[in-house]
């Protein structure tokens, strides 16, 4: 059983990757894929937009798809809270101000724009922290009034920047990067995210089990051995680098940090451990579906937000509504 | 062993301990009774070092609990708390291996040996019964016996429990107490819990510790000369004169003078 719903997900994982790098305004075949890998299609457009503009695409979706996903299930661990999101700190709305601000003050360039909403996002994050440690007290519940009043605040620094932009041209392109999409996707982009989502990635895989430990509550975990300030510390500092780095090169893509890791918990049991790496494999799967949608349903490409929310908010309704039918009324 | 002296906390400007000071045996269960907010569960939450401490030192086997880390601390003390709180499911096995975190490397996690191991523990506290289902479903007792194997699997020197009997049924709170004693008579580990019921402290404590307004009102060991007169003066003493301390058959019996006539029995 165990083995059954590895399998599933790789195999999940594996024909949403297929998808994506075969769906597109240009359509290759799977003759075309076999074509292009055996060499056949060397130098024509069909082997060009398949390994620079698809595959990095996919890679790239892939990547944030889990990351985001990941950092839902460590947050939702931390907070001791299943439907926790990754926003709880505030990171999408500084990733949001920072990104706004590139577009407004520095011509809105690519690397600008992804260096600045990486930094509003961690910056948030941090202040958050501070102001949760300045209000002093019950942790958990200041550093989610902490998120509240960031939030908030990255909130009135949007809507009073957006107020200032030009409406004719800068407008559409802070509401568009607000939806999210991956059609900027490229090879440049992954070198530039990899090298913070992996490393991070890596830190929280190894910090796994004290995470588990840390769900059982600060005093508790404490009690058994656990160094719980730093290694709290720790997971919320790579959790924010992990919707940092893939918001800075997507913009906004909501819900999939939420509803993946609560997903995967409802559909394939609770288990902790299993549940980490699960998270991983489903939200890079579901965000690769999103995106293979969001370029394939119109003729021109709908922000992925729209998706993300749409399929993330009808897949939990379905779920609770099924899985209320099945249980026994007590 | 555990030793605390002049262990003095206070809480939103209350002096809730002041000057607290004792010691545990190996193989003793100490039991601490004293009135609701007499400072019961912040003393256990100061000895771990949970609440800052205005002074007082805390000291385990000599070294001072401040100075050890927080692996060293869980080796020479387990916690049960009042109540299980986790957001998230976990078998009662897996549950009971997280006792072993102290013993493993910084990124490593319970194995299979472990989980072998706390299977193993949960069978001999009679609660095999136990294994594979969720602790959040899970009576009260059920759980309270998943911490005591959990603190069995975190073999640590002394063991302190708030309140682990309060919310259980009669036959259970006598039952978690017996296999509680076996296992700190086994260990010769030093034992701490709070108990609310005075009779329950005095068939399984060692020795009595009885907290008032802050301090040490009593602290009576099983063996001292006249122990029962000492810990009925001690009852009296925080429950009020009309308090009736009677030892019968070995057994603390607890009585209260009404204010008015008993309900009388139905004639015939």
């Amino acid at each position: 059983m165990r083995k059954r719903s590895w399998l599933g997900l790789a195999a999940l994982l594996a024909a949403s990757f297929l998808l994506s790098c075969l769906c597109g305004r240009y359509p290759l075949s799977p003759a075309d894929l076999w074509d292009i890998l055996s060499g056949r299609a060397a130098g024509t457009m069909r082997e060009n937009v398949f390994w620079n503009i698809r595959v990095a695409r996919t890679c790239v979706t892939a990547l944030c798809g889990g990351a985001l996903s990941l950092a839902g299930f460590v947050y939702q661990g931390l907070f001791r809270n299943p439907l926790v999101s990754p926003d709880v700190l505030g990171v999408s709305g500084g990733a949001s101000v920072g990104a706004i601000c590139a577009i407004l003050f520095w011509g809105g360039s690519v690397a600008a724009l992804q260096l600045f909403s990486f930094a509003g996002g961690v910056v948030t994050v941090a202040l958050s922290l501070l102001l949760a440690r300045a209000i002093g007290g019950n942790r958990y519940f200041n550093l989610i009034v902490s998120g509240i009043i960031l939030g908030a605040l990255a909130n009135a620094a949007i809507m009073a920047l957006k107020y200032m932009a030009d409406p004719a041209q800068q407008l559409a392109v802070i509401d568009y990067w607000l939806m999210g999409s991956f059609s900027l996707a490229s090879w440049d982009k992954l070198r530039a995210i990899a090298p913070l989502i992996l490393p991070a990635g890596a830190v929280l895989t190894l910090l796994r089990y004290r995470l588990k430990v840390l769900t059982l509550g600060d005093e508790e975990a404490a009690s058994l051995g656990v160094a719980v300030a730093p290694v709290r510390l720790a997971c919320i500092g790579c959790a924010t680098v992990l919707v940092a780095a893939s918001v800075s090169v997507s913009g906004i893509v909501s819900w999939v940090g939420l509803i993946v890791p609560h997903l995967v918990r409802a559909v394939l049991g609770d288990r902790f451990e299993a549940n980490f790496f699960q998270s991983i494999l489903c939200g890079a799967s579901l965000l690769l579906v999103a995106d293979t949608l969001a370029r394939s349903l119109l003729p021109s490409e709908i922000p992925i937000s729209i998706l993300t929310s749409f399929i993330g908010a009808a897949f939990l309704a379905a779920f609770l509504i099924h899985r209320k039918r099945g249980e026994r009324p007590c | 062993m555990l030793k605390v002296d002049h262990l003095t906390v206070r809480r939103g400007g209350r002096l809730v301990l002041d000057g607290v000071g004792f010691a545990l045996c190996p193989g003793e269960v100490t039991a601490v009774l004293g009135l609701n907010g007499a400072g019961k569960t912040t003393l256990l939450k100061a000895v771990l070092g949970f609440l800052p401490r205005e002074a007082g030192k805390v000291t385990a086997g000599g070294r001072d609990l401040d100075r050890l880390s927080p692996a060293d601390r869980a080796r020479k003390l387990a916690y049960v708390p009042q109540l299980y709180d986790g957001g998230f499911r976990y078998p009662a096995e897996e549950f009971v291996s997280m006792g072993a975190t102290a013993y493993l490397g910084a990124f490593s996690r319970p194995g299979r040996a472990e989980l072998r191991r706390a299977g193993e523990i949960l069978e001999e506290l009679g609660c095999g019964h136990l294994i594979g289902r969720p602790m959040d479903r899970l009576s009260g007792g059920e759980q309270r016996m998943a911490y005591l194997a959990r603190a069995v699997m975190q073999d640590a020197d002394c063991l302190l429990l708030d309140e682990p009997v309060s919310s259980l049924d009669f036959s259970r709170q006598h039952l978690f107490l017996e296999r509680l004693r076996r296992y700190v008579e086994r260990r010769r580990a030093g034992c701490l819990a709070t108990i609310h019921a005075p009779e329950l402290a005095y068939a399984y404590g060692d020795r009595v510790l009885i907290l008032h307004g802050g301090r040490v009102l009593l602290d009576a060991a099983r063996t001292d000369p006249d122990y029962e007169g000492r810990l009925a003066a001690g009852l009296e003493a925080i429950y009020g004169p009309r308090t009736r301390v009677r030892f019968r058959d070995g057994a603390l019996a607890l009585g209260w003078e009404r204010a008015g006539p008993a309900p009388r029995r139905r004639p015939g």
